[in-house]
């Protein structure tokens, strides 16, 4: 070890704990909380402090079919048809420690919001691991996502899930029905640190406690805006760390974004095989944003998400 | 923040006769423009040599810059002033060499040189290279080193020596040495004479050790020799150390003028010590965001190299700029005047896109490129920056009217909007196109199909 210990900057703030998924003694039925947050320091600067843990992957599994890319799809095969066996298989095979569900049917129109939150419920009965929940996410109808979420958050009552998200247009609903039923919420802005300290400031103000709160920056694929939203991610916690409070929270990259570059899915014979490639892909684009504060990554192919949380694991001396 | 010199410490050493030949009215102004880094020192005619030193020690980046190789691959590294991008824009992208272990046969010693110097992914209009070879001594002959080495010459690119022996070394640089490589490396043990050879060759050095201790150790001895051209190898036990290293390493230099650190920093990459592939892949990236200004790795297949070469294309952009290109009109295909035109905005990654897709599907057609300031086509319509207004004006001054017989134009998904008013506007048939660009090779040749 160097006898060189120095701080870089003023660290006076640290990073809230959030705890997500309640246990009986807690009023909920999971077996185990997860934890994020609680860093002093930015991410592996050793000669500052070492953070208490190392961040948490979620993979990703949805309520309808959609159309995933190739590469994700050949890894989970029939599991795609059926959101409970996926979500098991996560569980028990990826070892996850929570699982991400996103209702996206009420978008498509197959299913209303209320018939949609039934899978929360079988999937509450299913699998034993705290919920990360999301709602269709089109960008262009906020107050669905609010929609979906508020039934969510009513049959999953007291197990303190994570809602994903409240965003600018409609975090009032959202936040309601999180503190009314007992979860913790991703604030989630598009790309702009101001706008993120806006929202958190409005959800401070509302009553929602600074540990029930997770920040979504945005986060872009590597090559496609990523400088921007790294940027951001690093800024956001050097703000935090500096003692800007609206900003001393865990930060959420959903680093399944990478599949929308032409780099992780496109066949093209000079950069080799694509299968390799997209897997590489979703892995540099979460480690990257880790570096950069990432507490929570949301991931979609199983190859991936061992490949980062053993890379977390080796560098973590386990 | 980026450490600025006041700028009336830069006037204090100025003629102060306002000349006017640096370009700016007063020596106070041009003060000002040094202060900000806006300005070259040599831009003044008539400072007085010592003075120009002066200013040029003051004024000197907190990492200095390290030149490596000679004629037109010539690497420059170093030179960085800041610990985060968002202070100021990282200066001198990561150089990544190729290592060629002098155990490999002639042949395919010569396909690897091959391979690498032909490296080239063009990606949003730019070219994405391998920057340098490394020849490694694993041999322990000079005979084989030195036979590598003058194989590796041929590809034109700057090279790395690497060997503990200097008597390797010496064989290597016997054939090399007029090509400015960097040694590498210089430790506790060996330096004296890796000091003699550097000074004989006029060759850069690195200097690698245990940890930052012994590192600095190596640096103040070699100081006392008078060696400037310096890189620091730290490479760590594990990735997890050298990735606080080189954080730490950088930050005492940018943030506390620690002079033993301020230089370029190099690193192995950890498929050396016993990481996989895609992890080590994965590292690499890591480092690139870390402040490794060389990065050696061992070898170029482009899936595992595109991420750690993308990474580095988004890291060292302009945080205060986005990439643009120049506003105007683009051919693809070979396009005539029946064939449509595609409007797009200035952002590189737009554009590129475009390109890329209309390129994809085969069909003749025209881009028109508008001025957005560098903002996406979402981000320009929000921001008003694109407007039915913005189109019209850019048909217009595009001379496209008298080049183009079947007028139309095709405006992006995002934009339909405007429709109507472009037609009104222009006289041109307006066709909606897909919102996402990845849609308009499809579109295109449905549209041709017609």
């Amino acid at each position: 070890m160097s006898s060189f210990r120095k701080s870089l900057e003023r660290r006076i703030g640290r990073i809230v704990e959030v705890r997500i998924g309640n246990t009986p003694a807690e009023g909920g039925s999971r077996e185990k909380a997860v934890i994020v947050g609680g860093e002093t320091t930015m991410p592996y600067y050793d000669f500052e402090s070492e953070n208490p843990r190392p961040p948490v992957l979620v993979p990703m599994v949805f309520d309808y079919p959609i159309k995933l890319p190739k590469p994700v799809k050949e890894a989970y095969g029939d599991l795609i048809k059926n959101p409970v066996e996926w979500a098991k298989y996560c569980v028990e095979k990826l070892k996850a420690e929570a699982v991400y569900v996103q209702l996206i049917s009420p978008s498509i129109g197959v299913r209303s919001p209320s018939e949609a939150v039934r899978l929360v419920e079988e999937l509450l009965q299913a699998v034993k691991v705290p919920l990360v929940i999301g709602g269709p996410g089109d960008p262009d109808k906020p107050l669905e996502d609010a929609e979906v979420l508020v039934k969510a958050a009513e049959v999953a009552h007291g197990e303190n899930c994570l809602l994903s998200y409240a965003s600018l247009d409609q975090y009032s609903t959202v936040a309601k029905a999180a503190l009314q039923h007992g979860h913790s919420l991703v604030a989630y802005t598009p790309t702009d640190l101001n706008l993120a300290k806006q929202l958190n400031a409005n959800l401070l103000d509302m009553g929602v406690p600074k540990d029930r709160i997770v920040i979504d920056p945005t986060s872009a694929a590597l090559g496609w805006g990523f400088e921007y939203t790294y940027t951001i991610f690093e800024r956001i916690r050097l703000q935090a760390l500096q003692g800007d409070e609206t900003l001393q929270m865990p930060l959420l990259c959903a680093a399944c974004n990478a599949w929308t570059a032409k780099e992780s899915c496109a066949e093209n014979p000079v950069l080799g095989p694509v299968n390799v490639r997209g897997v590489l892909w979703e892995a540099v684009t979460a480690f990257n944003h880790i570096l950069a504060g990432a507490d929570i990554v949301l991931m979609l192919h199983p190859q991936s998400i061992s490949l980062v949380k053993s890379l977390l694991g080796r560098l973590s001396g386990g | 923040m980026a450490r600025r010199v006041p700028a009336i410490q830069i006037y204090a050493l100025l003629p102060k006769t306002n000349c006017r030949k640096c370009g700016v009215p007063t020596c106070m102004a041009f003060a000002i423009k040094l202060s900000a880094g806006e300005a070259e020192v040599d831009a003044c005619p008539q400072l007085t040599p010592q003075n120009r030193i002066k200013l040029q020690e003051l004024l000197a980046p907190p990492v200095r810059r390290i030149v490596i190789g000679v004629g037109s691959r010539t690497l420059k590294i170093g030179g960085e002033e800041v610990l985060y991008r968002h202070e100021k824009r990282f200066n001198s992208p990561t150089a990544i060499a190729v290592a060629l272990s002098d155990t490999l046969s002639q042949e395919r010693l010569k396909e690897a040189v091959a391979q690498v110097a032909s490296f080239n992914i063009e990606r949003m209009g730019q070219p994405l290279r391998v920057d340098a070879l490394a020849v490694i001594d694993e041999a322990n002959s000079p005979e084989s080193f030195s036979m590598a080495v003058e194989l590796a010459s041929f590809s034109g690119l700057p090279l790395v020596l690497s060997s503990r022996r200097p008597e390797v070394l010496e064989a290597g640089l016997k054939v090399c040495g007029d090509l400015r490589p960097l040694i590498h490396a210089a430790n506790s043990d060996n330096y004296i004479q890796m000091v003699e050879l550097a000074a004989r060759f006029n060759c850069p050095l690195a200097i690698a050790g245990e940890g930052l201790d012994n590192v600095i150790d190596v640096v103040n001895r070699v100081a006392e020799f008078g060696l400037e051209d310096l890189v620091l190898d730290l490479t760590g036990r594990n990735p997890r150390s050298t990735l606080s290293s080189l954080t730490l390493a950088r930050g005492l230099a940018v943030r506390f003028n620690v002079k033993g650190f301020g230089y370029p920093l190099m690193v192995f990459s950890p498929s050396y010590t016993g990481y996989g592939v895609y992890e080590a892949a994965i590292l690499e990236a890591a480092m690139v965001a870390r402040y490794v200004s060389l990065l050696i790795i061992p070898s170029a297949e482009p899936w595992r190299l595109l991420p750690v070469l993308v990474t580095r294309q988004n890291l060292y952009t302009d945080p205060q700029s986005p990439v643009q290109v120049k506003p105007g009109l683009y051919e693809v295909n070979k396009p005539d005047e029946n064939s449509p035109v595609l409007v797009t905005t200035n952002y590189a990654l737009t554009f590129h896109s475009v390109l890329e897709d209309a390129r994809a599907s085969g069909v003749p057609c025209w881009i028109l490129v508008v001025n957005t300031e560098g903002l996406s086509v979402a981000t320009s319509i929000g921001g008003k920056k694109l407007t039915a207004d913005v189109f019209i004006e850019a048909v217009k001054s595009s001379g496209l009217n008298e080049r183009i017989k079947r007028k139309t134009l095709i405006i992006p998904g995002i934009a339909a909007r405007f429709k109507g008013m472009v037609e009104e506007g222009t006289g041109w048939k307006v066709v909606v196109g897909p919102r996402e660009s990845a849609g308009l090779t499809k579109f295109l040749r449905s549209y041709a199909a017609q």
